[in-house]
């Protein structure tokens, strides 16, 4: 590798010159950051594609948060492209920060988030990339190599690889990492102690898991007493006095979502048993309405955008929602709302309405699954009557398209559900053409994931449906709705078994990771290059049976690969809602009625957030 | 108020694609407090027009673009308020109120002028013309002597103007590549637009006439 502390301009030219999208690779976008005189750098690797990450909420937040602080330096960097990979390879050059061109390996932290599961293979391949080892054992010395995001919540299949996970919100705790690298920069095995002992900070290092005669886990344990038995989630203090990000990065290449966020609140108390994000966000917390009017106006004006996102888990239960939109709309004129995640009902509806989206874009609803007992099953708390309710205000509201989400693959699900699933889907069709008239054209476009069972969920136990159960329940929904008006997508069943493995995953699953990445595995998640036929047989060369991960419940008394892991919900909890999901018995939303108990504003002395009845 | 505004794009931002600069532009004048009048209709978009647009990879000392504002202010305040956000290598060199009488910049630019680099002297240029005078583009024929107006060669380096017609114009690195058959040019710049016109012209664009950079002393 050639090392320059900074590739100029020349230098980049020649991988550039050849590659698609160059302006991916260049940084120096608006309200972008380059600060001269930090002591302490760190880079935001996000382990997917340019127009992905840049549409992450997560990094524009973190981004903020770390240049504000004095003598930091936070810089961002994407998976290259295939083709910029190989570029970059041919030519002997690392992958670099986007703000200042210096090579990975001369920052002192790099920062993965780990988002989804399938996105682990180019974690690898970025550190390759950098010129690191990928194996943390056989790193020395800065950069130190950590790991947030949901993926963390289950760090053991990554564990061979990154030196720290953190584990809850990044915005106090990155404090507490950089003021323990300022301390111990010279010696890395230091700053580890010093920080396996802080809450929130998880170094895999200081932990190992034992197996059972068969290869099942017992569980992850310190190595020695001085480290905590298990790792508590890190919440930060004052949620709703949390600033919003003032200067949002504006991506070159149109991202994903090309629009200025603003995150209302953050936890979700609706209780889906499916839902990992539902339950390690917890508790629930709101911006009050008038910080994020003004916050959110100003970034807004600072990112020259005309379109602004009020992003939560389940954006129409902010107790001020209906005054929210109105005011962010009076307050920037042409500009666009949008509402991600609404609930089923036709107040949501009426919401969305408000924000001129109509005819823009499509509606989305989300039922997840098709039947009321399977509905009860993962506690969705929605009927029929406001899902058929939430269709004909929409079309009647002007909107011509819908999305409607749904899984495949629940627990207890049976053929039964799959036809209850196309009567819906026909019952919504009617509805639409009694509300839009004969003559209009309309379309419903149906998402169909497939189930994959979530640590710290409800429905970590329970297996995922096996590959041809799946395949032919989604040849007999395709074949019951057939028609004209209504178009079918579903996801592969190889991607949706990986899912499942890696995110059930214990420590010897980095092993078969590993060897995909050598074998030639990136971007997963992308159909174009997902290779099963690569996965299985890093999994054999690993001697991994991916079945034991996917297709097998797992006992309520079997200790898991992260029950080390403390996100502040009770395990009682979530084996009472696992029972209640068999029964298809429904829990309340505590923030509209009773508390649950799952136990999140105990374990964090948190004061229960209360909502009006009136949504 | 109708404004041209001349600008140049350098350093890496040449990777910057035609649909990206249209993008940051959008952003610039909200940022920048500069509110351009919305088109009306379906999908209301700001009055912005390029004079010809940029091909990814080039640098540029002649970009052009005119946009409609809402705001009633001097030319260069226009122009020092954006130069405030605009990023690195990116620089607004001159601004200029529009009358109506002005046509669009569009119909506007009937030639572009490039500053060729080379990996190796081109002396041959004028020889390899003459030899291959009809070069192929998507199966249409290119006439290349009606469609040159000027080469200068200096070693190394190469002025080169072309026609433009309908916003369209034969792209350099393609020319040279017919012509050397290799790809041997290492960078090019976009430096002049010209007009036929003579009389009022918007910044940044000039009468081909006025130039002797296209002219080669020994050809």
């Amino acid at each position: 590798m050639k090392w320059q502390l900074f590739y100029t301009e020349e230098t980049l030219d020649k991988v550039l010159q050849r590659v698609e999208k160059p302006a991916r690779y260049i940084g120096n976008e608006i309200n972008s950051i380059l600060k001269e005189d930090a002591d302490i750098k760190i880079v935001l690797a996000f382990p997917d594609v340019y127009e992905v990450g840049t549409s992450y909420l997560g990094f524009q937040i973190l981004y903020d948060l770390l240049n504000k602080m004095p003598q930091v330096q936070a810089e961002r960097t994407f998976a290259p492209w295939p083709d910029m990979e190989a570029a970059l390879r041919e030519e002997g050059l690392s992958l670099y920060g986007l703000e200042s061109k210096r090579p990975l390996a001369e920052f002192d932290i790099i920062g993965f988030t780990l988002q989804h599961e399938l996105s682990y293979t180019n974690v690898l391949n970025m550190l390759d990339m950098a010129g690191l080892k990928v194996l943390n054992r056989e790193r020395e010395g800065l950069p130190l190599v950590i790991a947030g995001g949901p993926g963390a919540l289950n760090p053991e299949p990554m564990h061979q690889f990154i030196d720290v996970f953190i584990i809850g919100e990044g915005e106090e705790i990155l404090e507490d990492l950089v003021q323990a690298v300022r301390l111990h920069w010279n010696d890395k095995r230091r700053l580890l102690r010093a920080l396996a002992v802080i809450p929130g900070f998880y170094v895999p290092d200081f932990y190992q898991e034992d197996f059972d005669s068969q290869g099942r886990s017992l569980g992850t344990l310190p190595r020695d007493s001085g480290f905590p038995q298990r790792i508590q989630k890190r919440i930060v203090s004052e949620f709703g006095e949390l600033p919003l990000p003032e200067r949002w990065v504006i991506p070159w290449v149109q991202p994903v979502h090309d629009r200025v966020s603003i995150e209302i609140c953050r936890g979700c108390s609706r209780g889906c048993r499916f839902c990992q994000a539902g339950m390690a966000y917890r508790p629930v917390r709101e911006r009050g309405k008038d910080l994020l009017v003004s916050q959110g106006t100003r970034a807004l004006m600072a990112a020259g955008s005309r379109e602004i996102s009020l992003s939560s888990l389940s954006s129409a239960d902010h107790s001020q929602i209906g005054e929210l939109v109105q005011e962010v709309m009076s307050q920037s004129v042409n500009t666009s709302v949008s509402l991600p995640s609404l609930r089923v009902d036709s107040y949501s509806v009426e919401l969305a309405k408000l924000t001129k989206a109509v005819r823009k874009t499509g509606l989305t609803l989300a039922p997840e699954a098709g039947s009321q007992r399977l509905r009860d099953v993962i506690n969705k708390n929605v009927t029929e009557a406001q899902i058929l309710d939430a269709a004909r205000t929409a079309f009647a509201g002007g909107w011509t398209t819908i999305k409607l989400y749904f899984m495949i693959g629940l627990p207890t699900e049976t053929d039964e559900d799959i036809e209850e699933m196309a009567r819906l889907v026909w019952k919504i069709r009617d509805t639409c053409r009694e509300a839009v008239g004969h003559t209009k054209r309309f379309q419903i476009n149906l998402g169909v994931a497939t189930f994959v069972p979530k640590p710290h969920t409800p429905f970590q136990w329970f297996a995922q449906t096996a590959p041809d159960v799946i395949e032919s329940r989604q040849h007999l929904l395709k074949d019951r709705l057939h028609t004209k008006f209504i178009k079918v997508q579903t996801t592969k069943k190889k991607e949706g078994q990986l899912e499942a493995v890696l995110a059930r995953g214990d420590r010897k699953i980095s092993q078969g990771i590993y060897r995909a990445w050598q074998l030639g595995c990136r971007f997963d998640s992308w159909s174009e290059h997902f290779r099963p036929d690569l996965w299985q047989k890093a999994f054999e060369e690993a001697g991994i049976d991916p079945q034991e991960y996917a297709f097998r419940d797992l006992p309520w008394d079997a200790p898991l690969p992260w029950d080390h892991i403390d996100i502040g919900i009770s395990k009682k909890f979530l084996i009472k809602e696992a029972e209640l999901a068999r029964k298809a018995l429904l829990t309340e939303d505590c923030t509209f009625g009773r508390c649950s108990r799952c136990g999140i504003c105990k374990n964090h002395h948190h004061e229960p957030l209360k909502r009006g009845a009136g949504q | 108020m109708r404004l041209a505004l001349h600008y140049c794009k350098y350093g890496s931002l040449k990777y910057l694609s035609h649909l990206d600069v249209q993008r940051l532009w959008q952003r610039m004048f909200h940022i920048a407090g500069l509110e351009p009048e919305q088109t009306q209709g379906f999908n209301p978009h700001p009055k912005l027009r390029f004079a010809l647009p940029l091909a990814t990879g080039y640098y540029s000392q002649a970009e052009v673009l005119e946009i409609y504002l809402v705001n009633q202010l001097p030319p260069q305040e226009a122009a020092k308020r954006l130069n405030r956000f605009l990023p690195r290598g990116m620089e607004v060199l001159n601004a200029a109120v529009l009358d109506s009488s002005v046509p669009k910049l569009t119909a506007l630019v009937t030639g572009v002028g490039y500053r060729l680099e080379f990996n190796r002297a081109v002396d041959d240029i004028f020889q390899q013309v003459e030899e291959k005078p009809v070069m192929l583009v998507n199966e249409k024929q290119i006439n290349l002597p009606t469609n040159i107006l000027g080469i200068k060669v200096q070693a190394k380096f190469v002025n080169l103007a072309v026609k433009v017609e309908e916003q369209r114009a034969v792209r350099p690195e393609g020319l040279m590549k017919h012509l050397f058959g290799a790809q041997i040019v290492k960078t090019i710049t976009r430096q002049h637009l010209f007009a036929e016109q003579a009389g009022f012209l918007p910044p940044g664009i000039s009468a081909f006439s006025d130039h002797g950079d296209y002219v080669d002393d020994n050809s």
